[in-house]
């Protein structure tokens, strides 16, 4: 590690090249697939590169993290991946679709069905309260009601706290509600762009740890896009983004528990 | 597919904003609420009066009489008429009254119960059934006189003058508070009563109304059609009745008159042939006397005529003498011989006489003797007994005889019988009477004496006869007198022709007998002269007296005919509903509530599309990071939509559901409250108009959801991600004023911000510019159409019409009397100058509608003092000329005229004539068209008559008394005044300016909502820009300037923008609420744009005040809070 706490280049390599035979590698279906994705935007006259041509495959089940600072492009790729932007060129696979050819709707549908967001500042509707934010998104699956706002909330915890409107909540309680909104879609992928971002060191390990249960319960791909990589050890694989282009991936054979991390 | 969270996300949205959803709702109110109301408050109130107008049979035509009319004329008329319902005749009078001390001019009209057409509205009290009551209006009623009260009415019409106030009445005649016009005093009518019909000392009735049988409606066209041409049929039914009837009094007058000469000729005739008579003895004894004169000798004559003597002429004379003695002697001979004869038998006459008489006297005697004792033998004989024994009368037994014994009766006398039937028989019988035979002798001896007498007296009575004969014999002597006249005669001759023969004799002789004669002749002359004179005299006397009986018979004759000379046939006006004052202001002023409602609502929609636009782009803008979170949710675009959509619809709907109760509650009491000051409503009708809702708040609904989705589109088309982040910034371009270094270095670093901020946020400037400009381009409006309205008057009566007052010739056949009365009326105090000129009325036609138009005819150029006719763009003074017309402004624009063109007029019989326009004249009131004499001629074929005379006063005058000098020049049928036609069309005027007012106040109202929402909108679009400003460490008061300073400068953008707006939009809506037959003035004026402009600032800088609770107010943490 040099003075930044980083994994330097070489320790990455190193990692990358440690197999641990007591953990065989299962078979695993990739979900996500990039293919030389290009992101550009125009701000005036302004000309800005975003993503310069990525490509990487993320398997199904596991816990990602895109790692970088601030305009590495990271964001990027999560909201390409969310549906919440288009790119430029290149290709996305999702569930073996190309969403870089979808149209507005089924954008909207994939939106709805397949993906679940976190946000560093919750977006929780402010005039609604934790149960109603909730409930919110169950009236978008009405095929899937097998659970309701009140138990979601539960899971997270916030069981005192159903009928509370986001102000009145702390910031670890809103980012709870935001976690149980993004779950109750039930999706296949969740997306948390800096989701401690705004949050303290105990917050955050209650809210990673309960990502990361819910997730390996369900079964369902976690991505998480963080400049911190004090986390990274969570992860199954960690991304390295540098000025638009991924410059490392690490694999983790075995992912460090959340509690178990040196807070 | 709806959200039910998002829906009740809407309530706490509408709720988080209720400030904007306020305002919205107020201003959805106010454009729903003034244009259904002003559409709706005018059908309210023509609703109102036509209920009023057709439940009281108000008259559909109305014709007033020079003459009036007689109750038999009019049931004569109805025939000639064909769908008359009811056709009644009133009275009407106008009189000046002294009620406690001051003048009134009252109307008086005649109340018969029987009457359907004008049925009066009984409001308090009764109706008047005696001669010495009577109804007042509901002025006087609010002036002070109550039911109960006793008013004097000074009418000469009136049996009865004292009059008890029974009631209080409305009718429909008088829609209007302003009573109408009237020729006496200020020229208007302060009260109507209403006298009971009996009371009126009248056999004509004043005026005729005629009420027709037809379905249309009161202020339709199909009414207005129909009426036109009831109007053109009775127009000739009554002249055509009255012309017959004058006709006909006219030949019968004339009838009059022509035996009455006859009758006048012959008396005269007569009186003259009395005179005859005597005249031609005047004439003999003229002749007579000149033929005496003649024979007087003059002394030559004499001595000719005694020359002239010769012998034979001696002899003959000679020989005529010995004539005349043989005569006089043989006269005198047969009369005295006749003389004794006579006397002989008179003496034997009275011979006879006498002893006639004598035996009368005997016989006399002897009758009286006779007579006395024939009178004493009778009396004897009638006491004698016919029987010396009468007969014994025996009754049957048991029967006793009376003492008279001519009757039996049973004792007691129950029963009796006549004597005479006797009893002869078995008891033995009675006997008869034995007859007195002394009486028997006396009768023969009476009877004897009888004819004795009855001889004697017939012997006197024959004897009488024979005296009476004789005497006449005595008497008569005019034979004898004869026989004496014919000899006094012959000797009378015989003696004058024995003085010829004598005088012939020697000449002195003759000579001194022709003098005898001379003087006898003489005599006779003079004798004769004066019986002449004495004759003449008495005859000229004579005949003087008899003329003088005749002599008034020839005045009236005189007069008659004279009396037809003048007499016209009574001119008859037509009037239709219109034409009464207060009924034909009321369809203008609903024209005109009409005519503002559509102008104004279109601009407070475009508001409203605008104050939409601007409230949702501020609200799409304060949650783009919302929206962008439910997108990345997966929610559609149309579910989040839809609590915009919610926001706006709902805000339409309660807008327009307050707007109701504005549009038909409100706003029409309200316009009936102003109306009020002009019209008496009888009740007041709110009627719901279904229509005119739906249109109202449809278009305010398309307006809203058009306003929503627009702004919708733009926020919705970006990606999610870019709604998660704050907007996009366009970067910033620099200004113009920038690229002017000189200016740009000499402004203050705030003003430099606040210019680049405007310039800036481009859209935000252009909503600020916009919401200002078009609140004053509203004001604008508002100020010029109510500067327009009220300067008209003052404009054409004081700068076109410099007429004082407007004369109207009587239709006199002679040019003299005309001239002579026009000199005496030049000749008055306070007249200063007068211009005779010409006046007619015609039509002309106009989309269907027909309109009116006053025609001036004048006689040269010379007319600038009375009437300024200036061209209606380049201001400079017309001319009139030989070839065409000059019309008024409204007229040519109406109908597209131009110079050159042709304007199309119709007169009273429906002829239309073409005349060539030269000339277009500023002008504001009616249509006018004027032309000079010679193309009068030229246009109708004959010369214009004198029938009008434009007066320019001086000075001080009391109006009425100079009207009544006017007058007395018994040319005039008519004095109006220009002040007060002037007086009537300013009250209409300042009502409709009133009217005006509504829409101002409206408009105030909507600058403040708008003023409000741009404001709160303003400021909280910039609440991160502001809390920095704190945060840094600015004061308060430098945050507030830098914001108003921007606000200050958009302020002014607006007012420019504003002015011109506001312009077009003066000119537009003055178009729109002109009135066919005004000209409203279509300028915007300095003033108005100085008030409207300073109005605009206070408000504006009066809701500045809001930055400053807001600036001083505002959270800083939660401003600051953002996704960057």
């Amino acid at each position: 590690m040099n003075k930044d706490n980083n994994l330097t280049n070489s320790e990455i390599e190193v990692l990358d090249l440690e197999e641990t035979p007591s953990t065989p590698k299962k078979k695993k279906k990739p979900i996500i697939k990039f293919e030389n994705v290009v992101k550009e935007y125009h701000t005036g006259e302004v000309y800005t590169r975003a993503l310069n041509g990525i490509n990487f495959t993320i398997y199904e089940g596991d816990i990602v993290i895109f790692l970088g600072t601030s305009g590495a492009g990271k964001s990027t790729a999560l909201n390409l991946l969310g549906g919440l932007d288009q790119a430029t060129s290149g290709r996305i696979f999702v569930d073996g679709d190309d969403i870089t050819k979808y149209n507005e709707n089924k954008m909207l549908e994939y939106r709805r069905a397949k993906v679940g967001y976190i946000f560093q500042f919750y977006n929780l509707i402010q005039t609604l309260t934790a149960k109603d934010n909730v409930e919110l998104v169950l009236e978008l699956c009405k095929k899937k009601k097998k659970s309701n706002a009140e138990y979601l909330l539960e899971q997270v915890g916030l069981k005192d706290r159903i009928n509370n409107y986001p102000s009145q909540l702390s910031g670890g309680e809103q980012q709870r509600v935001s976690i149980a909104r993004a779950l109750a879609k039930e999706p296949r992928i969740l997306f948390a762009d800096e989701p401690t971002g705004a949050l303290d060191y105990n917050t955050t390990r209650q809210v990673l740890e309960l990502l990361v249960k819910t997730c390996k319960e369900k079964n369902i791909t976690l991505i998480i896009v963080t400049h911190n990589n004090f986390i990274t050890p969570i992860a199954d694989v960690v991304y390295s983004f540098r000025s638009g282009e991924i410059i490392s991936k690490v694999e983790n054979n075995n992912p460090t528990p959340v509690g178990e991390l040196p807070w | 597919m709806v959200n039910k969270v998002l829906i009740k996300e809407t309530k706490n949205f509408i709720r988080k904003n209720i400030k904007t959803y306020i305002a919205q709702i107020i201003i959805v109110t106010l454009g729903v609420g003034f244009f259904v109301g002003m559409k709706i408050s005018s059908l309210d109130l023509q609703d109102t009066m036509t209920e009023f107008v057709e439940n009281n049979n108000f008259y559909d035509v109305k014709v007033n009489l020079e003459y009036g009319i007689e109750a038999n004329d009019i049931s004569q008329l109805k025939t000639t008429l064909e769908e008359v319902k009811y056709i009644e005749g009133a009275y009407t009078q106008d009189i000046v009254n002294n009620l406690d001390g001051e003048d009134y001019v009252i109307r008086l009209h005649s109340y018969n119960s029987k009457n359907k057409i004008n049925t009066t509205k009984l409001i308090d009290g009764e109706n008047p059934k005696n001669n010495n009551e009577c109804v007042i209006d509901k002025k006087m009623h609010n002036d002070g006189y109550e039911i109960g009260d006793e008013i004097t009415i000074e009418s000469d019409l009136l049996k009865e003058k004292k009059l008890k106030i029974v009631g209080v009445i409305q009718s429909p005649e008088y829609l209007a508070i302003d009573r109408g016009n009237s020729t006496l005093l200020s020229g208007k009518i302060n009260y109507y009563v209403f006298v009971n019909e009996a009371n009126v000392n009248s056999d004509v009735y004043s005026d005729l109304y005629i009420k027709y049988d037809t379905n249309s409606v009161a202020f339709t066209e199909m009414y207005d059609d129909y009426i036109e041409r009831k109007e053109i049929e009775a127009t000739y039914a009554v002249s055509g009745y009255f012309k017959d009837k004058y006709n006909e009094i006219i030949t019968d007058q004339q009838i009059k008159i022509t035996s009455a000469k006859a009758e006048y000729e012959a008396e005269k005739a007569k009186i003259d042939a009395q005179f005859i008579e005597s005249e031609n003895e005047i004439k003999n004894k003229e002749e007579l006397l000149n033929d005496t004169k003649k024979n007087i000798l003059t002394d030559k004559q004499i001595d000719q005529k005694i020359n002239s003597i010769s012998d034979s002429t001696r002899n003959e004379e000679k020989n005529k003498l010995n004539n005349l003695k043989k005569q006089m002697n043989n006269a005198k001979t047969a009369y005295d011989n006749y003389k004794k004869n006579y006397n002989n038998q008179i003496s034997n006459t009275q011979k006879r006489i006498n002893n006639n008489e004598q035996r009368i006297k005997e016989l006399n005697t002897s009758i009286n003797s006779n007579t006395a004792k024939l009178n004493a033998m009778k009396a004897q004989y009638n006491s004698m007994n016919d029987y010396t024994q009468g007969s014994t009368n025996k009754c049957y037994p048991g029967f006793s005889l009376s003492s008279d014994g001519k009757r039996c009766c049973y004792p007691g006398g129950f029963y009796c019988y006549n004597a005479s039937f006797g009893y002869n028989g078995f008891f033995g019988g009675g006997t008869s009477p034995t007859i007195n035979a002394e009486k028997v002798a006396l009768k023969a001896e009476i009877d004897q004496l009888e004819n004795t007498i009855s001889n004697q007296k017939i012997e006197k009575a024959s004897l009488e006869t024979e005296n009476i004969s004789l005497r006449k014999q005595l008497t008569i002597s005019s034979e004898l007198s004869s026989y004496e006249n014919k000899y006094l005669n012959a000797k009378k001759q015989y003696e004058e022709q024995l003085e010829i023969y004598n005088s012939m004799g020697s000449s002195s002789k003759l000579s001194s007998y022709y003098k005898k004669q001379n003087n006898e002749l003489r005599k006779t002359v003079s004798q004769y002269e004066q019986e002449i004179s004495a004759a003449k005299t008495d005859l000229n006397n004579k005949k003087n007296t008899a003329y003088q009986q005749l002599e008034s018979t020839r005045l009236e004759i005189q007069n008659g005919e004279d009396m037809i000379k003048t007499l016209s046939y009574p001119k008859s006006y037509v009037f239709d509903r219109k034409d009464n004052a207060g009924y034909g202001q009321f369809i203008s002023d609903i024209e005109k509530i009409s005519n503002l409602a559509i102008v104004v609502p279109v601009v407070f929609y475009f508001i409203t599309f605008f104050m939409i636009s601007a409230s949702i782009n501020r609200m799409l803008y304060e949650e783009r990071n919302q929206i962008g979170t439910l997108k990345a949710i997966g929610i559609r675009d149309n579910e989040i939509l839809i609590k915009y959509l919610i926001y706006s619809i709902s805000s339409v709907i309660i807008g327009s559901l307050i707007g109701i109760i504005v549009g038909v509650v409100i706003l029409p009491l309200f316009v009936y409250f102003i109306y009020e000051m002009l019209y008496e409503f009888p009740f007041y009708n709110l009627n719901f108009n279904f229509r005119y809702f739906l249109i109202a708040s449809g278009i305010a609904l398309v307006v809203a959801i058009a306003s929503t989705l627009i702004c919708c589109k733009e926020t919705f088309k970006e990606k999610p991600v870019s709604l998660l982040k704050a907007k996009q910034e366009k970067e910033t371009v620099s200004s113009i004023f920038e690229k002017i270094p000189k200016f740009w270095n000499h402004l203050s670093l705030t003003t430099k911000i606040s210019l680049k901020n405007i310039f800036r946020y481009k859209a935000r400037m252009l909503m600020t510019i916009i919401g200002i400009g078009g609140c004053l381009a509203l004001m604008l409006t508002g100020l010029s159409l109510r500067t327009s309205i009220t300067e008209m008057i003052p404009t054409q009566y004081g700068k076109i019409f410099k007429v004082d007052a407007q004369i109207f010739y009587k239709d006199l056949s002679s040019r003299e009397s005309l001239n002579e009365g026009t000199e005496k009326i030049l000749a008055l105090d306070n007249v200063n100058k007068g211009l005779i000129s010409n006046y007619e009325t015609y039509t002309s036609d106009y989309n269907g509608k027909t309109i009116n138009i006053n025609s001036v005819t004048f006689y040269d150029n010379n007319f600038s003092d009375f009437i300024d006719l200036r061209d209606y763009k380049t201001n400079k003074k017309l001319k009139l000329d030989d070839n065409g017309v000059i019309i008024s402004e409204k007229l040519a624009t109406m109908n597209n005229i131009r110079v050159g063109g042709v304007i199309k007029l119709k007169d009273k019989q429906q002829k239309e004539y073409s005349l060539i326009v030269k000339g277009i004249a500023k002008n504001y009131i009616e249509h006018y068209v004027y032309m000079n004499s010679n193309y009068y001629t030229k246009a109708f074929g004959q010369e214009p008559r004198n029938n009008m005379l434009l007066l320019k006063t001086k000075g001080n005058y009391d109006e009425l008394e100079l009207a009544q000098k006017i007058n007395d020049t018994n040319i005039v049928s008519q004095v109006l005044y220009v002040s007060i036609a002037e007086k009537a069309y300013e009250d209409v005027m300042n009502n409709l300016a009133l009217l005006v007012g509504v829409f101002v106040v409206f408009s105030i109202l909507l600058i403040f909502a708008v003023l409000y929402n741009l404001i709160n909108i303003n400021v909280r679009e910039r609440s991160k820009e502001i809390a920095t400003y704190k945060v840094l460490g600015f004061k308060n008061s430098k945050v507030i300037s830098i914001i108003k300073r921007e606000n200050i400068i958009l302020m002014l953008f607006g007012i420019i923008f504003g002015l011109i707006a506001g312009y077009i939009l003066s000119i537009i809506v003055i178009k729109t609420c002109e009135v066919e037959n005004l000209n409203f003035i279509k300028e915007v004026t300095f003033n108005n744009c100085i008030i409207s402009v300073i109005a605009t600032i206070i408000f504006t800088l009066a809701f500045s005040m809001l930055i400053n609770s807001y600036v001083k107010k505002i959270n800083l943490t939660e401003s600051l809070k953002s996704n960057e």
